[in-house]
C-alpha cells in the first residue's frame, strides 16, 4: 500500500464509523424518544451518549485527516466551511454541515442547563437531520458508496432510524399504553 | 454539613458508575474495532484512485485459413483486436501476426 493513501483511507474509514455509530446513536434516541423502551433507560441514555462522543470523535479525524491527504490537500475552510470547497461542492457541503449539526448539537447537551431544557430538547430533534445529511454525504460523494460492502453496512445502520424517524414524522404513536402524556 | 451517605446508597452509587464505566469501555472498543475493520477493508479492497492506461497498439493482423481475424499481443498471449479481455481470447496455430504494445498508467483523479 502506497504511504500517500494512510490519510485518505483513514479519513474513509473515520466516515464510515461517524455514520455508523451516528446511525445507532439517532436509533437509540428515537427508541427512548419515542418511548419504544421502556426499563433500562439510564443505560440507554450512557450508550446513547458515548456513541454520539463517538461520532463527535469520528467526524474530526474524518475532517482532519483529509488535511493530510497530498492529492486533496484541501485546507482547513474547505473541510469546515460549506461552500469553500470546489471538490464535488454539493455534496462536501453537505457533509460538512451535517457534521456540524452533529458535533454543535452534540455537544449542546452539557450547556442544556444554561440553554434551557424545553429549548435544548427542541434543538435536539435537529440531530436527526444532521444524520440524514451524513448519510446524503456518505452515498452521494462516498468514495466506497458504489462498493457493496459499504451499502450493505450503510443500509443495515440507517434503516432503523430511518424507519423511526418515519413513524415520528408521521406522528403515529409508539404504543398506546406508553403514549406521552 | 452533609449527612454521609448509608453504605446501601454508596454501594449503589458504586455500581452504576461500573455498569457505566463498562458501556464506555464496550462503546470505545466497539468504534476502534469498527474504525479498524474498515480501515482494513479499504486498504485491501477499497479503490485508491482511478488509474487509467494510455496505450497505443500496433496490430498486424492476418487472416487464418478459416477466415477469422487474430492478433498476438508481444507477451505471448493472443487475443482477438477488438477486445483485451482475456476470456474472449482466440488462437490460430497457423497465425503469423505479431503486435507491439506500450502502455503508461497515468492517475486521473482520486475517488
Amino acid at each position: 500500500m502506497d504511504p500517500v493513501h494512510i490519510f485518505w483511507i483513514t479519513s474513509r474509514a473515520a466516515g464510515l464509523v461517524a455514520l455508523l455509530a451516528s446511525s445507532a446513536a439517532v436509533t437509540l434516541g428515537l427508541l427512548m424518544g419515542g418511548r419504544f423502551v421502556t426499563g433500562r433507560t439510564a443505560q440507554l441514555r450512557v450508550t446513547h451518549e458515548a456513541l454520539a462522543l463517538a461520532t463527535i470523535a469520528a467526524i474530526v479525524i474524518h475532517a482532519g485527516a483529509l488535511l493530510g491527504d497530498s492529492f486533496l490537500s484541501p485546507s482547513l475552510a474547505d473541510v469546515t466551511i460549506p461552500f469553500v470547497s470546489g471538490y464535488q461542492r454539493i455534496w462536501t457541503t453537505t457533509g460538512i454541515v451535517g457534521g456540524w449539526v452533529l458535533v454543535v448539537l452534540g455537544l449542546s447537551y452539557y450547556v442544556r442547563a444554561r440553554i434551557g431544557v424545553a429549548r435544548w430538547r427542541v434543538l435536539h430533534r435537529f440531530t436527526a437531520l444532521g444524520w440524514l445529511l451524513g448519510v446524503v454525504h456518505g452515498i452521494f460523494e462516498g468514495t466506497d458508496a458504489g462498493a457493496a460492502w459499504f451499502l450493505i453496512a450503510v443500509a443495515a445502520a440507517a434503516l432503523p432510524p430511518g424507519a423511526l424517524l418515519a413513524v415520528r414524522w408521521s406522528g403515529a404513536p409508539a404504543s398506546p399504553a406508553v403514549q406521552r402524556s | 454539613m452533609p449527612q454521609p451517605l448509608p453504605e446501601s446508597a454508596r454501594e449503589r452509587m458504586a455500581a452504576r458508575a461500573r455498569r457505566i464505566a463498562l458501556i464506555r469501555r464496550r462503546v470505545i472498543v466497539a468504534t476502534l474495532a469498527t474504525f479498524a475493520l474498515a480501515w482494513g477493508v479499504i486498504a485491501f479492497d477499497g479503490s485508491m484512485g482511478s488509474t487509467t492506461t494510455a496505450s497505443t497498439q500496433a496490430a498486424t493482423t492476418t487472416s487464418s485459413s478459416d477466415g477469422t481475424t487474430s492478433s498476438s499481443s508481444s507477451d505471448g498471449t493472443t487475443s482477438s483486436a477488438s477486445s483485451s479481455d482475456n476470456s474472449k481470447s482466440s488462437s490460430s496455430d497457423d497465425s503469423t501476426s505479431s503486435s507491439s504494445s506500450s502502455s503508461a498508467p497515468v492517475t486521473t483523479s482520486q475517488s
